[in-house]
């Protein structure tokens, strides 16, 4: 999974950020990181927001990745069904979501 | 920094104004609150306007000083803060500093939303202008969706089930009925609740506040003003122990625990110290039950109830009028209804009455009330501590 990190302090950024919020540096760099994770959280959307692409019933996920960094995602529609600290894997990118799957 | 005091409050009932302007709303709570204190509109140094989604909804983003025009305060600033749900809440807090920083004697907090004239289309696009939608709109969550996830949290940690949350419905519900300023009081089972729609798992539509019109405002005074006018005054004055507010993470990968939101326990830390009082010395709360979950957790992270317990304190009455600490008499969002940029002022006055010991619902021997106002996924929270004369 695709995240960037500061190149002087290693901070990590699930987003594309311009500066560093830790230590005000400039320089943030594209780091490849593990796509495996634990699910922390989850719910399963009945009423999608207005102009979203994605027809619900959707699962958006939570989930800690390895390298540390907590992110906000969806779960795969072919996925097996959320549990709680379920061991998940990212599988796609849609429209600035990582998309994940719960491993067996 | 001076004391400060509550001289007047005025409010319009929350729920449905179809036929009002946003501003002519607005101006319905600020005439009210200053015909109560007695002062003078030429007197008055400053107005802080709490509104969040005047500009998408209605078309209008220079409210306050719309607001200020239509009832003649002479030429001074008038501000317009944004702080999505804690908008009303930011508001007071300004109005606070004007005054207890010696900048003016006399300041106007006002809060006003109107929604329900919007589609829901309309209302649910601008409502999540208010989520980091860089890290956690691309998902498809909702403000519903984020509580959603913060229950189901909670229920892993703590073993709060739908029985324990449906508590806090039963009885903000129940309290609504008494108000006569609230949109949606009920007297409901806990098998309406369970039979609502589900809006995202575990959150059912009775778990959700309603979409509301509304508007509320306080007159703030010094102690100087405050004896002058406290003989011509037909209430008791009510002073500002506290006045506080933090900001939290904006989005959910910032929040290191999803049961408790930052903001919320650093905000009443703070309160608690400028105001010397302690959790227990609190005698009710208007708290932020945008969502069932949300008062658990809200008075969790206030201190009022013991990490945890919140849903077991609300199953077993303990939150109730004559419990161990009353939450949310009014109705709280849920019954009383969420007009936004309102909510926070609201909050204040609901605790006003209560420490006059004026309130449909009146929690007995109220002395100190404590108000909370969330906005966003927990990136601004105001809480306000007050005491009461009686």
């Amino acid at each position: 999974m695709l995240i960037y990190q500061c190149e002087k302090c290693q901070q990590q950024y699930a987003k594309v950020v311009s500066v560093c919020a830790k230590c005000l540096c400039l320089k943030l760099k594209e780091t490849e990181v593990a796509d495996d994770g634990k699910l922390v959280t989850w719910t399963t959307i009945r009423r999608a927001p207005a102009g979203f692409s994605v027809t619900a019933p959707y699962d958006v996920v939570v989930v800690d990745l390895i390298c540390g960094l907590r992110v906000t995602g969806r779960l795969a529609q072919e996925s097996i069904p959320p549990r709680m600290y379920a061991r998940v894997k990212r599988i796609a990118t849609e429209e600035g979501s990582p998309i994940f799957s719960v491993m067996t | 920094m001076r004391e400060v005091y509550i001289a007047g409050v005025g409010s319009t009932p929350f729920g449905k104004h179809s036929d009002t302007s946003i501003e002519n709303l607005a101006v319905t709570a600020v005439v009210q609150a200053l015909l109560e204190s007695t002062v003078e509109r030429d007197e008055v140094g400053a107005l802080y306007l709490g509104n969040f989604i005047s500009g998408p909804l209605n078309g209008k983003e220079i409210l306050a000083g719309l607001v200020a025009d239509r009832i003649g305060l002479p030429p001074i600033p008038c501000t317009k803060v944004e702080g999505a749900c804690a908008s009303g809440g930011i508001a007071f807090r300004h109005a606070y500093l004007a005054v207890a920083s010696g900048q003016t004697d006399i300041a106007i907090a006002v809060g006003v939303e109107t929604m329900t004239h919007a589609s829901t289309k309309q209302t649910t696009v601008a409502l999540n202008c208010a989520m980091d939608n860089e890290n956690d709109g691309p998902s498809g969550l909702t403000f519903p969706g984020l509580f959603g996830l913060a229950w189901r949290s909670h229920e892993a940690r703590y073993g709060t089930s739908r029985s324990h949350v449906s508590a806090v419905v039963r009885k903000n519900k129940k309290n609504g009925l008494k108000n006569p300023l609230a949109q949606m009081g009920a007297i409901l089972s806990e098998q309406e609740i369970a039979a609502s729609l589900p809006i995202c798992d575990p959150i059912l539509l009775f778990d959700c506040c309603p979409t509301s019109d509304g508007a509320a405002a306080v007159v703030l005074v010094s102690k100087e003003v405050s004896k002058r006018i406290s003989q011509h005054l037909k209430h008791p004055l009510v002073e500002v122990l506290a006045s506080v507010q933090t900001r939290g993470s904006p989005n959910i990968g910032g929040h290191q625990d999803l049961v408790s939101f930052n903001a919320n326990v650093t905000a009443a830390a703070q309160a608690y110290e400028k105001a010397r009082v302690n959790p227990q010395n609190i005698d009710l709360v208007e708290l932020h039950d945008c969502f069932s979950i949300a008062e658990i957790i809200d008075s969790e992270d206030l201190g009022l109830v013991p990490r945890g317990q919140g849903g077991y304190w609300a199953i077993e009455g303990r939150t109730a009028l004559d419990g161990d600490i009353a939450i949310n008499p009014s109705g709280g969002l849920l019954a009383k209804g969420h007009p936004v940029g309102a909510t926070g002022i609201g909050q204040i006055y609901e605790v006003t009455l209560q420490l006059r010991h004026q309130h449909s619902n009146q929690v007995q021997q109220a002395r100190l009330g404590m108000t909370h106002n969330l906005g966003g996924a927990g990136v601004a929270c105001t809480v306000t501590i007050l005491r009461g004369n009686m």
